[in-house]
């Protein structure tokens, strides 16, 4: 298993690393390789889960540790995805780098005790959580390519480089449009899921505030761009918070919950 | 405004994880809690509502505003909306119009072709596109595709106002009640249904954790069993409301009888009273519970510890600190009380805590929440997108249109363009001066 991680990390920052070197050329023919290492680290992760899967014998998503390795594996895979259907390559290298320092934190910064296969808890045997996790970790990753999209967005702004900007804004606009109805379903489906478990469909948990903040930015975005004709720098800067706020959700809820004394069912 | 209200919203809903927020149990645990952590800062903060801001005035304002806001906004863009599905659309376009769309291409068509019309047609329709023609100094076509689309804007709009609305129904009017059942206990449920405590089991994997609880409940009614269910974490029990299992704890069976077998009359602290054999809550691990003889005028103190497990038994006589009995007692072994002729035996069982829950808004959220998603994922991947095209003296003209800036339409014009120019012929700049 943590050969597996090993060589999808490498296979990460290998697939950042030509994508960056393209970027830095101007594009050419490297496009390809970018891409190839990319599917071969989208191939490398898949097996990643499936490996965990079948290590755990239930769906990979019940630790930090695995919504961790799920998360990289959404980015990966959501990325390639917009990449084959938008054309839009130059998001590449910070779509990369999300998915790199993720991986390096599930595979180093998680305490080892926690990265050990456990049985399902009684509160995580329900139809509900896989959709509500599977849901959350394809919208993060949805989040995270459109994040990757808006900061490139931003840097092309900066240094001037119009055709990639208005590359980038397609991409851009593509994740964000397939990112908010996902987002959408893990609430939704989180809700259903309480309401069967604990009989209260919304409980103002700190995570579920959290991912209904970040569900609130997604909705400004989206009503400040049509609505207000937003466009450009102020919308990419919103993009980014959104995507802060989700990825506080994943990482720092727990430690906000222990700071601030809030109870929580979603602390592991 | 929706956006300045959304933009509180936010800032609202963050200011609530900032701070801790008081639960709906132990009031005063949590004031000492809120004293030590905030000092004297902690009176006028409560006063503004920060340590229960999701029910503080403020927070309720707000979304209502934001309600009143949605609903006017819903209100205003419908008969827009509504025009934008429903109103029918000129076929025939003037000539500026061919010039200025935000998509377009015109095609100088090749020799060889003899009914362009047909072409663009057979081309269109397999693409999906609804089709309308007319001929007026020359041919033309509106091609349709999502026509309806823009209803799930305003659906989506309505969506989240009922669901605003169902969460307001649950916050008003849904009741979660809190029971705990003693071993073979029976409460009373709704209108004449009662429910019994059957039993509770603990399946466990091969490291010994946790992997199941399963509680055994019958619904009884008039005194006959209707019903009965194993009831688990996930798996509620309905019947007319909701039966949610919470939690558990150790219970204490005692048996009592004299030593002619005597049932022994028995009260519990809350002041229920059996005679033979009666259940209590154990306290906390290592914490006491009593239990009252009242015909033998003995007080017990049972105290029970999960590790091992361990009983201990003590029996005092009123207003004496030293008791008459005080040892350590197996399960299920009868102990004799000295100096009472009565013979105890207790067992150890689970009690269950039960959450009741009647929640009418629930039902409207859900509801609501789909038809939102549903609105959502049609307004965001099926935009409604329109192409006009005319034919006139050798020439074919394309216009591309989609509602708002549905990502993806300017490839597929593209692609359109691209098939187009390989069936109708090359590609030309469009004319200054025609029509």
């Amino acid at each position: 298993m943590s050969i597996a991680i090993d060589a999808g990390l490498v296979a990460l920052g290998c697939a950042g690393a030509v994508y960056a070197l393209q970027l830095w050329r101007r594009g050419g023919r490297g496009w390809s390789l970018a891409t190839g290492l990319g599917a071969l680290a989208g191939a490398i992760w898949t097996a990643v889960i499936v490996l965990r899967w079948i290590e755990t014998r239930h769906w990979p998503l019940a630790t930090a540790y695995e919504f961790a390795l799920c998360f990289v594996w959404a980015i990966v895979v959501t990325y390639l995805m917009l990449e084959a259907a938008s054309g839009v390559r130059a998001a590449g290298i910070v779509v990369f780098a999300i998915a790199l320092s993720l991986a390096a934190y599930a595979r180093y910064l998680i305490p080892a005790a926690q990265q050990t296969p456990r049985t399902l808890l009684p509160a995580l045997q329900s139809t509900w959580f896989p959709i509500h996790a599977g849901t959350a970790a394809v919208g993060y990753g949805l989040a995270a390519v459109a994040a990757g999209a808006a900061l490139g967005w931003l840097v092309g702004h900066w240094r001037g480089w119009s055709d990639s900007s208005e590359e980038l804004d397609r991409l851009w606009r593509l994740a964000l449009a397939w990112s908010f109805p996902w987002l959408s379903l893990a609430i939704l489906s989180g809700a259903i899921w309480a309401q069967t478990a604990w009989g209260v469909w919304w409980n103002w948990d700190p995570k579920e505030v959290w991912a209904l903040l970040a569900w609130l930015i997604y909705t400004l975005i989206f009503h400040l761009r049509i609505y207000r004709n937003w466009r450009g720098t102020r919308l990419a800067w919103l993009t980014l918070l959104g995507f802060g706020a989700v990825l506080f959700t994943f990482l720092g809820v727990g430690w906000l919950a222990r700071t601030v004394g809030l109870e929580s069912l979603h602390v592991f | 405004m929706s956006a300045v209200l959304l933009g509180l919203l936010s800032v609202l809903v963050l200011l609530g994880t900032l701070f801790p927020q008081q639960p709906g149990y132990d009031e005063l645990r949590w004031n000492t809690a809120i004293q030590n952590r905030y000092g004297g800062l902690a009176g006028p903060l409560a006063a503004i509502g920060l340590f229960n801001l999701y029910h503080s005035l403020g927070f309720r304002l707000n979304l209502i505003a934001l309600t009143l806001n949605l609903a006017a906004c819903t209100l205003r863009r419908g008969p827009a909306l509504w025009r934008a599905a429903f109103a029918r659309r000129p076929v025939v376009r003037p000539h500026s119009f061919y010039q200025s769309g935000p998509h377009r291409a015109s095609f100088t068509l090749a020799e060889n072709i003899t009914d362009p019309m047909n072409l663009l047609t057979s081309v269109l329709r397999r693409r999906g596109f609804r089709l309308h023609a007319a001929t007026q100094e020359g041919t033309y076509l509106l091609a349709e595709r999502g026509r309806w689309t823009p209803l799930a804007s305003l659906l989506s709009h309505v969506a989240a106002l009922a669901l605003v609305l169902a969460f307001g129904a649950s916050e008003l009017w849904a009741s979660h009640c809190t029971v705990v059942l003693l071993p073979g206990q029976t409460i009373p449920l709704v209108g004449e249904a009662l429910l019994r405590h059957d039993g509770f089991d603990i399946q466990r994997d091969e490291a010994g954790r946790a992997v199941q609880y399963i509680a055994h409940l019958t619904v009884l009614e008039n005194q006959r069993e209707v019903r009965r269910a194993e009831v688990r974490v996930n798996a509620p029990l309905h019947h007319r409301i909701g039966i949610y299992l919470y939690g558990y704890g150790p219970a204490l069976l005692v048996t009592a009888h004299l030593a002619d077998g005597t049932p022994v009359r028995l009260q519990a602290p809350e002041g229920i009273s059996q005679t033979g054999q009666i259940a209590l809550i154990s306290g906390g691990e290592g914490a006491g519970t009593e239990l009252f003889l009242p015909d033998q005028n003995l007080t017990l103190h049972l105290v029970y510890h999960s590790q091992g497990p361990r009983l201990f038994l003590q029996a005092f006589r009123p207003g004496e600190t030293r008791p008459i009995l005080a040892e350590e007692v197996q399960p299920n072994t009868p102990v004799d009380i000295a100096q009472s002729g009565v013979t105890l035996s207790i067992g150890v069982d689970r009690y269950l805590e039960l959450q009741l829950v009647h929640d009418p808004g629930y039902p409207w959220a859900v509801s609501a929440g789909a038809v939102l998603l549903a609105g959502l994922i049609v307004s965001l991947y099926l935009p409604q997108r329109r192409v006009w095209a005319r034919v006139r003296g050798g020439e074919a003209w394309l216009v591309g249109q989609s509602d708002r800036d549905a990502a993806g339409f300017a490839a597929q014009f593209a692609e359109l363009v691209q098939e187009l120019e390989t069936k109708l012929g090359p590609l030309t700049p469009p004319k200054e001066t025609a029509g």
